[in-house]
């Protein structure tokens, strides 16, 4: 007979375990990308082989930096993201607090609008863009490439941002008219502090989106806008296969360990702002 | 009464910038991908281009090839909708449990496969995890003497495929999202439920499925939107293939107005997938609100 | 921010680029098609040429199976991204605006073009689509031939049980039927007997590059030109109706699915010679880039290839008498950039004035001077084998019409057409039914019919 205690315990070790199958499933891919950039001839081995590191060697990553030109697509992706990043903040912080601000039928006209534009497939807007841009000027530009990035953005943004302001207490404004704080002291003094938590983790997820983003780059970065994520594939035709895996893997990690980083650092606040944003309902 | 008029000016000042911006860099495009839809543009003939109607669209939805892609497409979206909403819930309602120890690490490193970038994403499953011969499934496969598939380069598996590498990457949403909405359920509720002596797997059923009814249709309609355009993982997964058994109509769309040229062709087949978006998106906001009104 | 401001600003911006970018030292950006002679110019003629001129030269070598997509991109929208580009043929349409005529750098810096094959400068440096006009430099033109164990073909054993099973003798394929037959013999599972040993690996009678896009239809399009199809006739009707094109997927079909690797479908271009190298296939269809990765030091195939032309399609609508591949390979455009004579100069200097070193590093021969240079001939010991091979390949090979609607209706209709024949999603008469009408409707809006 087992006890009611060592059920509960099985139960506690067995539900770790679970988790633990789960953990290694959602991590295997990166390992696995980690274990080959380490590895000599990371195709004619078996993953064990890989992650035991038989075929020790740094030069993938020496090959990715020469051949790979990755310095450059590295800035391009930097200065592309951040852009993205703080425009999309000028330009969705006011208008998501604007939009909590209006009222009746021109809010729900708005906010229908903007949650519209957040189901527009991308490739809709990459293949006329393409031939926009051709007849602006602003063809493989990185203006042109950061302006089609924030058409994602923009909505995404707003929207997760609407959330955020709708949470903050009406009775803190209230507070602030009374003491006869300005429109503009009122946002920038009374209800922006409160949602900084909340714009932060925006902040991640756009840059993240940005750093990701490949379709876009595909159709319009021209010469001096191609990001990593473009980068990348000029090794994915090469004709030495087994040994280009290898730098194809150390070209991999070189591109995710900074979103890597990033999201597991500022985890907490992506959690928390990614679920105010969801849950509101 | 000037009080309301300038709280509504006031908004508006905030808003109409941003407004005016998105409305701009959005239905530009949105507007020429439909002006090329309905004239022939061809790529090494670009100055050449004349107006033809809807005749683009036509020779879009006669081509069986349109209809494999859309088939793809549905199936593609449908499959990671069900395989992340599951395993994600699975997933959240582990976790949430109160016995679980350093739950926010478990959150955290759940996290990833959400932000690894999609292209790379595609490229270590291509190579390290599907591959036939050292591939990390068909070495797991091996060990306990199954057959090693070529899982990418089979028509009957690269969809599956496809579906699995694609919900590894989205089912972190769909467990944040059921997490978040767990840890709100009260305690009370579940102590009350064991006293009455429900399992696991009841209070699954009977108490947390009810109660997460609107996320569910929340989280439903972010993988959707997300699966139905998906390029990046597909494109450097399997390119579309083998054959056309992955091409969904993203890839499709690329494959006629870049590869093919046919941008007239192109656009009527990106401009088709706004289409069904839109009507997806209105059916949803309804739906969704009368289930909002309705748990009020 | 407004959206005008921004706009500005984002348009200040790209403008800021470009003057930067036209204030630097000369750079001349050149995009390439992956292969030993892209690894010629980026390893050893860039750095020389630096050296010499201080002139920089950044060889971009992009995938296989992108590289004409991404050159249609950057042509059509302006961005001058390159100042030289890979030059096939058949794509000619869509750059061909930007595109600049050869001739007078020809005539201003003294270019031989007489040292080219008169079928080489047809299809390489001259197109119907811009008559009287030089519009780019041969640099690679090649066709593929086969290659084939010459070891195992002449062992006992397999000789023995060959010719037991068909009744001849073992030997190089000299029609498509024979070379089904000799795959299908070679074609075994590990464990099996090969030439007196057991194999440790499945063994593959033949392969070609089977992968999605450029891949299969490279491949397909080889066998196709051989039975004697060339797309379209003087008059613009599509030939691609006949019978004989889906007699050739058939077997094509059959041939692929049967005999060659599940991984050729993952290749785009040459990585399955690798799999000829390491002694695992028994022919292969190989593009002469490919002969350094087949004959590689310490290979299974090193020394034990055998070189010979493509067979023959018999019942071949042209009376060939050889297999008939296309003439591909290529060649390299000048585009219309600032840098046009610097990329000239440089172009003539690697081509000409270094005319042996550029065939010995790029493993690359269509000059006249590299067939009778002994230098060459006697510089690797299977080049004695393999240059004449090569030499009789080009003797019978397809010229491609140089129209801006080629890639689309000739390339990519028969992409579309093996593509579904392959995967079975079409039948061959459905795929070929679309191909003919797709082909039409193009010389209809091109004003070329009716």
């Amino acid at each position: 007979m087992i006890s009611p205690r060592t059920r509960r315990r099985l139960l506690v070790v067995l539900l770790h375990g679970m988790l633990g199958v789960w953990l290694i499933y959602s991590v295997l891919p990166p390992v696995m990308l980690i274990a080959a950039s380490f590895n000599s001839t990371a195709l004619f081995r078996s993953p064990l082989d890989l992650l035991l590191l038989r075929d020790f060697t740094l030069t993938n990553f020496s090959q990715a930096f020469t051949r790979g030109a990755f310095w450059f697509f590295f800035q391009n992706s930097v200065i592309i993201s951040s852009a993205a990043v703080v425009i999309t903040l000028v330009v969705c912080v006011p208008m998501a607090y604007g939009l909590t601000k209006i009222s009746g039928r021109a809010k729900s006209v708005v906010s229908f609008g903007v949650l519209a534009m957040r189901f527009i497939p991308y490739v809709v807007l990459a293949l006329p863009l393409f031939l926009v841009y051709v007849n602006l000027g602003l063809a493989g530009s990185r203006a042109g490439l950061l302006l089609a990035h924030l058409a994602i953005h923009i909505p995404f943004a707003t929207w997760m941002l609407i959330g955020y302001f709708e949470s903050v207490p009406p009775e803190l404004e209230k507070a602030g008219i009374i003491d006869g704080c300005s429109p503009w002291n009122l946002f920038w003094n009374v209800t922006l502090p409160v949602v900084r938590p909340g714009i932060i983790a925006l902040a991640i997820l756009v840059f993240i989106m940005s750093w990701n983003e490949y379709l876009f780059a595909l159709f319009l970065a021209g010469s001096n806008a191609q990001p990593l994520t473009v980068g990348i594939t000029r090794f994915l035709g090469g004709a030495e296969a087994g040994v280009e895996y290898g730098i194809i893997a150390a070209y991999s990690v070189l591109i995710v360990s900074p979103v890597i980083v990033f999201a597991l650092a500022a985890n907490r606040l992506i959690v928390s702002g990614m679920t105010a944003g969801a849950v509101k309902g | 009464m000037t009080n309301m008029r300038s709280s509504f000016t006031r908004g508006w000042w905030f808003l109409a910038p941003g407004l005016l911006l998105m409305t701009l860099i959005v239905s530009v495009p949105l507007f020429m991908a439909f002006r090329y839809s309905i004239h022939r543009v061809f790529l090494y003939r670009f100055d050449d281009q004349a107006f033809v109607g809807l005749a683009n669209y036509l020779r879009a939805f006669r081509d069986p090839l349109y209809i494999n892609a859309l088939k793809t497409t549905v199936l593609f979206t449908l499959g990671c909708l069900v395989l992340s909403i599951v395993l994600g819930l699975l997933v959240a309602f582990m976790l949430s449990s109160r016995q679980v120890r350093l739950r926010p690490t478990w959150l955290a490193l759940f996290l990833v496969p959400f932000v690894v970038t999609p292209v790379v994403a595609g490229i270590a499953w291509r190579f390290f995890m599907w591959q036939q011969e050292f591939g990390v499934i068909n070495s797991i496969l091996g060990a306990f003497g199954g057959p090693s598939p070529y899982w990418l380069l089979d028509r009957e598996t690269a969809l599956a495929a496809a579906i699995v590498s694609n919900s590894w990457h989205l089912t972190p949403l769909a467990i944040l999202v059921f997490y978040a909405a767990l840890t709100t359920i009260p305690d009370e509720l579940f102590k009350a439920a064991r006293t009455d002596g429900a399992g696991p797997i009841q209070l699954l059923w009977y108490i947390v499925l009810p109660m997460l009814r609107p996320h569910m249709l929340f989280i439903s309609i972010i993988l959707i939107t997300s699966a139905f355009r998906e390029f990046d993982m597909i494109w450097s997964l399997t390119g579309g293939g083998p054959g056309r058994a992955t091409t969904v109509l993203s890839i499709f769309a690329y494959d006629r107005g870049i590869a093919n040229q046919d941008m007239g062709m192109g656009n009527s087949i990106a401009f088709s997938m706004f289409i069904i978006m839109a009507v997806a998106a209105w059916i949803y906001i309804t739906v969704y609100r009368r289930v909002l009104e309705h748990e009020e | 921010m407004n959206p005008y401001k921004f706009t500005l600003v984002a348009l200040a911006m790209s403008a800021a680029i470009a003057t930067q970018a036209a204030a630097q030292d000369i750079t001349l950006r050149w995009a390439l098609h992956p292969g030993a002679e892209a690894d010629a110019v980026v390893e050893y003629f860039a750095p020389r040429y630096e050296e010499e001129t201080g002139i920089k030269v950044i060889g971009e070598i992009l995938p296989a199976n992108q590289l004409r997509d991404q050159m249609s991109i950057e042509a059509i929208g302006n961005t001058n991204r390159w100042d030289m580009g890979y030059h096939s043929p058949g794509w000619f349409g869509t750059f061909a605006p930007h595109v600049l005529d050869l001739t007078p750098f020809i005539e201003k810096h003294g270019f031989d073009v007489s040292a080219y094959p008169d079928l080489v400068v047809n299809s390489h440096m001259t197109s119907s689509a811009r008559e009287g006009e030089y519009i780019a430099l041969p640099t690679t033109p090649a066709a593929p031939m086969l290659i084939y164990r010459a070891d195992w073909f002449s062992h006992p054993d397999e000789q023995a049980a060959f010719e037991a099973q068909f009744g001849r003798a073992l030997e190089a394929p000299g029609t498509f039927a024979e070379l089904r037959e000799v795959a299908e013999f070679f074609t075994r599972d590990a464990g099996e007997m090969l030439a007196g040993e057991e194999l440790e690996r499945d063994l593959y009678g033949w392969t070609d590059a089977l992968g999605a896009g450029v891949g299969i239809t490279r491949s397909f399009i080889v066998v196709l030109y051989s039975a004697g199809i060339s797309g379209w006739d003087d008059d613009f009707q599509p030939d691609v109706g006949h019978p004989i094109v889906n007699e050739v997927a058939e077997y094509f079909v059959d041939l692929a699915k049967n005999t060659a690797p599940r991984e050729a479908q993952n290749w785009g271009f040459l990585e399955g010679l690798e799999m000829f190298r390491d002694g695992r296939l028994a022919m292969a269809t190989m593009w002469p880039q490919g002969v350094g990765i087949v004959e590689t030091e310490g290979g299974d195939a090193t020394g034990n290839v055998g070189y010979t032309t493509l067979p023959l399609w018999e019942g071949n609508l042209k009376g060939f008498t050889q297999g008939t591949p296309f003439l591909g390979g290529g060649g390299v455009f000048i585009f219309d950039t600032p840098n046009a004579d610097e990329a000239f100069k440089f172009l003539k200097w690697m081509l000409q004035d270094n005319e042996v070193e550029w065939g010995k590093r790029s493993l690359q021969f269509s000059r006249k001077a590299h067939f009778q240079s002994e230098e060459l001939r006697t510089l690797r010991p299977y080049y004695t084998e393999f240059l004449p091979t090569f030499e009789q390949v080009l003797q019978s090979v397809f010229i491609r019409q140089g129209i801006p609607e080629y890639g689309a209706v000739m390339w990519g209709g028969a992409t579309d057409y093996i593509t579904d024949v392959y995967s079975g999603d079409l039948s061959p008469e459905q795929a070929q039914e679309r191909w003919v009408t797709n082909m039409t409707e193009a010389f209809k809006a091109a004003g070329y019919l009716e």
